[in-house]
């Protein structure tokens, strides 16, 4: 019996008279201790897949399990082993303390106050929360509601938990410290715990996941641990590029490079810059450049097109400042299955 | 995981639940509704904003009797101020359940991770109506005391309660059938905001002005036109507050509570019917966690 599985799950949105195909078809299956990472870009289906499995949405068609469990007929059962963060959201009420606020969730899953109060207690320990344990909420930082979200989560002890984009508006650090638990907490009950977790970061999904399925429009185009999923690079190579040039429009020198024959991918590097901003959660914009300078990754079948690649970029009035051999990451993987990484929503 | 160390019997475990959310809801209720952080805005709400309802009814009663010079002043001064006072219950349940709606999914991001717990939504709904109730009564009781006071020494128009007539048990029991029927009221309200986004504030301010026209708070049904008279005589609103008037009258009330109890056990089939259906509807359009129209 697998922790999660689905079959062959859709769902569609009606608006305006226009129909949205959400999810398409979605078939996986979670194997219990297991972390998958749902990686897509916006607007993909991820938070879509995780309402339908968290009891919030209904299919249309299709069907999802959990432990064996279906969630349209059977939502009372699922509802009691399930629990579910969003990222970004710090649910919960401003009048009520810390420890209120966990108080009333642990009653609603029906736990004894015994059992509700010590683990109450050791979540607050484990999140870092203890001297903020009878403040009211509405006094804490956004973050530290965020920590309180995600102690919530973990209340009823959840054979499964869903977190959509859990590091969302987190910081490095505490991002960090977020994937550990979560890693931690899984292997310590590897029998009965699982995780699905979505994300934008294809690091992030590497860090911690078992198994990453990337999703596109609705439907899952890899699925796979990380390792084979780069593996399935191997025929292809992967090279960095860093250029200089006083020319504004970056999205042609990518649109040129992909068109031509032999290269698989090519994409714009975020800057460091641009990474940092995505991971406070605002908007990153993957221009790639900072002054003139611009970085590309590009995947070739065939290390002997890097020459004649090289010399059309000189050609093109760019300046060719280094050329370095990558192995092949996650981001190529992504970019291999879904071609770039800009807004899916058409 | 198991939960608890001993499991009781499904339905003793079924039972425990429930009341357990009900308890939830009246804590967290009268938590976040009696806001003692700012008590001049809490007390304002609970109090003043009551007594100058039933002040303004029983001032629009005082010019409008004046004028038209009807039978009894005091019998209808009674009519019209009893009235006025307990309606005071369907009017701030009925607004408190129909917002809980919007609170609870955009303002606390709370909804859908109370909807994904084992526990149902409607206890929790019902606890949250019976701290609403608790504010309530502190308001009727003061509008009662305050009120009575004002116009019996201000518009020489003393309230007929002769306290040792007064039948309590009548009382106490049409109050908590007038409860329940606020409360069931109140489901469907939360039922209808559960899967729109357009109504979150209107339909309670809605709602309150007809149940206000048609349960005879300040005349009686039997004045309505014809479709409306009727709608007036099934609504428990009319029953309860004819109920609490006689109670308080010392007068045989038990017609009037045994309509109330009929009409509230008609209200209680609809509102627990529409929350059924309303469940699985929201879960169809995806309302419970979105906060706003698509
Ligand atoms: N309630 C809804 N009504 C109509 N369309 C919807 C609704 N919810 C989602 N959609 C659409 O379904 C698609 C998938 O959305 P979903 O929220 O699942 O994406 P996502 O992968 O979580 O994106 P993001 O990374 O931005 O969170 C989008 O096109 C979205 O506009
Ligand atoms: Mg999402």
């Amino acid at each position: 019996m697998y922790a999660v599985e689905t079959i062959d799950l859709s769902r569609v949105f009606e608006l305006k008279g226009r129909r949205i195909l959400a999810l398409d078809g979605i078939n996986i299956r979670i194997g219990k201790g297991e972390i998958l990472g749902l990686l897509g870009a916006n607007g993909a289906g991820k938070t879509t897949l995780v309402k339908i499995l968290s009891t919030l949405l209904l299919p249309t068609s299709g069907s999802a399990y959990i432990h064996g469990h279906d969630v349209v007929r059977d939502a009372k059962y699922v509802r009691g082993i399930i629990n579910l963060v969003s990222g970004g959201e710090t649910p919960g009420y401003g009048m009520l303390t810390v420890r209120e606020n966990l108080w009333l969730f642990s009653q609603l899953y029906g736990l004894s106050s015994g059992i509700a109060r010590e683990r109450i207690e050791m979540l607050i320990r484990d999140m870092g929360l203890e001297q903020y344990r009878d403040v009211r909420m509405h006094r804490l930082s956004t973050g530290y509601r965020q920590r309180l979200n995600l102690a919530r989560g973990f209340i009823n002890d959840p054979k499964v938990l869903f977190l959509d984009e859990p590091t969302l508006g987190l910081d490095v650090i505490n991002a960090k410290h977020m994937r550990r638990y979560i890693r931690d907490w899984v292997d310590a009950d590897g029998e009965e715990r699982t995780i699905l977790l979505t994300t934008h970061y294809l690091a992030e999904a590497e860090e911690v996941c078992d198994k990453i399925a990337i999703i596109y429009r609705g439907r899952i185009v890899a699925y796979e641990t990380p390792l084979a999923l780069k593996a399935s690079l191997s025929d292809g190579v992967s090279i960095q590029v860093e250029l200089l040039s006083n020319r504004t429009t970056k999205g042609s020198i990518v649109e040129e490079i992909s068109s031509r024959d032999g290269v698989l991918a090519c994409m714009l590097v975020p800057s460091q810059n641009v990474v940092e901003q995505g991971d406070h959660g605002g908007n990153a914009r993957y221009d790639g450049s900072i002054d003139g300078l611009t970085r590309l990754r590009i995947m070739l079948d065939d290390d002997s097109k890097i020459p004649d690649l090289v010399s059309m970029l000189v050609m093109n009035g760019y300046r060719v400042l280094s050329v370095r051999r990558d192995q092949p990451t996650l981001e190529d993987v992504y970019m291999r299955y879904v071609g770039s990484m800009g807004n899916e929503e058409s | 995981m198991a939960v608890e160390g001993h499991r009781p019997s499904p339905i003793g475990r079924g039972m425990s639940t429930v009341i357990r959310t009900v308890v939830q809801g009246v804590w967290l209720g009268w938590k976040v509704e009696s806001n003692w952080t700012n008590p001049f805005v809490f007390l304002t709400y609970l109090i003043a904003k009551p007594i100058a309802g039933v002040i303004l009814v029983g001032l629009v009663f005082v010019i409008g009797s004046s004028a038209s010079g009807m039978g009894s002043r005091e019998d209808l001064f009674f009519y019209v101020f009893i009235g006025a006072v307990f309606f005071i219950y369907p009017a701030t349940m009925t607004v408190s359940l129909a917002y809980l709606v919007h609170e609870d999914r955009a303002k606390y991001e709370s909804l859908k991770h109370i909807y994904i717990t084992p526990a149902s939504l409607t206890p929790y709904i019902v606890g949250r109506g019976m701290a609403s109730a608790i504010n309530a009564s502190v308001s009727v009781a003061v509008s009662l005391i305050i009120g009575s006071i004002i116009f019996s020494n201000h518009f020489s128009l003393p309230l007929s309660i002769d306290v040792v007539r007064v039948d309590y048990p009548a009382l106490v029991a049409s109050i908590l059938l007038g409860v329940a029927a606020s409360i069931l009221l109140g489901i469907i309200l939360y039922a209808i905001n559960l899967i729109t986004f357009k109504l979150q504030y209107s339909l309670a301010e809605y709602t309150t002005g007809v149940l206000f026209l048609l349960s005879g708070v300040v005349f009686p049904t039997s004045m309505l036109p014809y479709p409306a008279s009727l709608i007036g005589g099934a609504l428990p609103t009319t029953h309860f507050l004819n109920a609490v008037r006689e109670a308080l009258a010392g007068d045989h009330a038990y017609t009037s509570m045994a309509y109330l109890l009929l009409s509230t056990l008609a209200l209680a089939v609809i509102s627990l019917a529409c929350m059924n259906r309303v469940e699985s509807l929201a879960r169809m359009k995806g309302t419970i966690d979105r906060k706003a129209e698509y």
